[in-house]
């Protein structure tokens, strides 16, 4: 079974120290989540109160109905990965992924016929009775998600469960993670500060900065759409340029410090009034031109770098402003650094927030957290 | 042709390493731990040696490093108990040193799994008052123990020496065991209790497994400083319930001292704890390298 859980004004102090000042967020039931935010925003504190591990200094947790706040993390039927595995050393593969199951007092043959299942599962069974120092990373993180399994969890946490391996290791198994989810159905609450390890597993993400949730939405929304100036930044690369919001005869105009202007068809009506706003642009979004000539933003190249499908562009522009272009390697020569050129706006994936940073003034944002 | 080519290779490789600077520092580290083991092993040697010399073979100028020919007298008499009861004493001892070394390593395990895991009020305090109590000589304590003993009814029993002996191996097991607690993850505690464990079922299945290097150490360790005593020994006890080491007296008479018979005592007196040092030195290695630098 997979639980739904609610979390309703959570609060977390240590001391006089406010981690989490007032949270509340909704998790679908057999949804893979994550919580995603740089070092010390406290997605592992969130993560922590949720598995028993934190006291909770106000608010309340729900499972389902069940408000868990009070209960011991022996009787939440979690199941929970850890960055460092958390393997028991001086227990086999074996009796590591059948511990849960030996607790819970099942008989036997029960306990020998689930663990077989999930070592099967999990790709491990031929290291059953080999002690954990003679795994490999990736394996013990597979032995660590097979006993995490085994218990049959209503709800499966991870914290932070890959950063200790390699490169290509990370991608193999944040797949497998991800399968192996999909497959059981269970609800997964999944903690890391790596954007691209959560775009690849999560349905949905919670971007979290200083214990305050930013937005929530599904990767795309949260990468196409960002709720704020935070979420744009730390999701993916942005390009952050002042500009001004100008109304001409009941169309918005974007206005660059250069003087570019483009028209704005996706204003929310809102924020519809001449004003100062920054825009977020995208190093695929801005449009490159060799054609110095008609509209658009002239920039000079400083740099450019050849990465095969791609080539990046790092230019400055003529109000003094830097930016990042990414385009698709052509057939031709690259643009030699010097080279004046134009740019231009995609203005459907551009996106434009106050002055301040605090909203997205465009049509399309999906922020689920808005509405807990 | 091509195996005559490697082996100059190979005799090539090794000029190289034999000139390198690696070399020369192995060398100097082998020499240097050399010479340590051999100021620390010199006594030892000195005494079996001695133990079977002649009185007059070990007062000989110069003093000859190794016996012209080998006396057991000395190790008979342990046996028949001419001078002193030796099978008496080591039963005294193994009551004292086991038992001391029993409530030692009881009572230290959950004490420094509690100072490694909680967050107690006066934490700091509690450690730094075990390191002190752990500097105390044991003539220092040895009045106030008295004292209270007589008053308790403990003085010429057993229990006594024993509790007195606890005091010097509970402080080093308990500092001992908590630095290896330290050194293990608070996430396996916390993988346990998913797993369905209490914090005793935690402590007992996950934890106690983990630091037994530990255990070990602060176990052989106790029996050690139990076996070793003296002071409490000597003059908490009767004649008849005294440890064995209280038995070296025996040899130094009005007139003269019997060095063979008295290193032969000590020999028969340290073998049991190196036997048990040889046989749980992979432990006690391991243990107490361990708890210090275990990420």
């Amino acid at each position: 079974m997979s639980d739904r859980i609610s979390i309703r004004h959570a609060l977390k102090k240590y001391g006089e120290n406010v981690i989490i000042p007032d949270l509340s967020l909704e998790i679908r039931k057999g949804e893979f989540f994550t919580l995603l935010g740089p070092s010390g925003c406290g997605k592992t504190t969130l993560l922590r109160m949720i598995a028993g591990f934190n006291s909770i200094e106000g608010g309340e947790f729900y499972f389902n109905d069940t408000k868990i706040n009070d209960l011991d993390p022996s009787k939440r039927n979690i199941g929970m990965v850890f960055q460092n595995y958390a393997i028991f050393p001086h227990m086999t593969v074996r009796q590591n992924v059948a511990f849960g199951l030996q607790n819970r007092k099942l008989p036997k043959d029960k306990v020998r016929e689930q663990t077989d299942k999930f070592m099967k599962l999990m790709h491990v069974d031929e290291y059953a009775d080999r002690l954990p120092e003679r795994l490999s990373g990736g394996q013990q993180q597979r032995v660590a998600l097979a006993r995490a399994l085994c218990i049959e969890p209503d709800v499966l946490l991870f914290d932070e469960p890959l950063s200790n391996l390699d490169a290509k290791l990370r991608v193999e198994m944040r797949t497998v993670i991800k399968n192996i989810q999909h497959n059981v159905g269970i609800t997964t609450v999944y903690v890391t500060h790596d954007q691209e390890e959560a775009m690849a597993v999560s349905d949905r993400i919670a971007v979290m900065n200083a214990g305050v949730i930013q937005h929530v939405g599904t990767p795309k929304n949260i990468y196409q759409r960002p709720a704020n100036l935070f979420v744009s930044t730390f999701i993916g690369r942005s390009n952050v340029m002042d500009a001004k919001l100008e109304v001409e005869g009941g169309k918005c105009m974007l206005v660059t410090k250069s003087g570019y202007k483009t028209e704005m068809t996706n204003v929310l009506p809102e924020y519809q009034k001449s004003q100062d706003v920054v825009m977020s642009i995208r190093p695929e979004e801005l449009l490159l031109n060799r054609d110095v000539q008609g509209e658009g933003i002239v920039a000079t190249v400083d740099d450019c770098v050849f990465l095969g499908l791609m080539t990046h562009y790092f230019v400055h522009l003529e109000s003094g402003e830097e930016a990042e272009i990414i385009q698709e390697s052509s057939i031709d020569s690259i643009i030699e650094p010097g080279t004046k050129i134009r740019l231009t706006i995609n203005t459907d994936k551009v996106n434009i927030f106050t002055a301040d940073g605090s909203a997205n003034m465009l049509t399309g944002v999906c922020n689920d957290c808005a509405g807990v | 042709m091509t195996a005559k080519r490697l082996q100059y290779t190979r005799r090539q490789r090794l000029a190289r390493y034999l000139r390198s600077r690696d070399f020369r520092t192995k060398c100097w580290q082998t020499a240097l731990g050399i010479l340590i083991g051999v100021v620390f092993l010199f006594p030892l040697y000195w005494m079996v040696v001695t133990s079977l010399k002649t009185q007059l073979e070990i007062f000989q100028v110069p003093t000859p490093l190794w016996p012209t020919e080998l006396h057991f007298e000395s190790y008979v008499d342990q046996i028949t108990g001419k001078y002193y009861d030796t099978m008496n004493g080591f039963k005294n001892s193994c009551i004292i040193a086991f038992s001391s070394m029993a409530i030692s390593t009881v009572l230290a395990i959950p004490a420094a799994y509690g100072l490694a895991r909680f967050n107690i009020k006066g934490r700091k305090a509690i450690i730094i008052a075990f390191l002190i109590t752990q500097m105390m000589p044991s003539s220092l304590l040895l009045i106030p123990l008295f004292v209270q003993f007589k008053a308790m009814n403990l003085l010429n029993s057993y229990l006594g020496v024993i509790i007195a002996d606890s005091t010097i191996g509970i402080p080093f097991s308990v500092i001992i065991l908590r630095t290896y607690f330290v050194s293990i993850p608070r996430e396996l505690d916390e993988a346990a209790q998913i797993d369905g464990c209490g914090h005793l079922s935690a402590f007992a299945k996950i934890m106690l497994p983990i630091a037994f290097p530990g255990v070990v150490v602060a176990a052989v360790f106790s029996l050690m400083f139990a076996w070793g005593d003296l002071v409490y020994g000597l003059n908490m006890l009767p004649d008849a319930m005294r440890p064995v080491t209280s038995g070296m007296y025996n040899y130094i008479q009005q007139y003269e001292t019997i060095w063979n018979f008295i290193m032969a005592f000590g020999v028969i007196a340290i073998s049991p704890v190196l036997v048990i040092f040889i046989f749980m030195q992979r432990y006690i290695i391991s243990g107490l390298t361990n708890g210090a630098v275990k990420a």
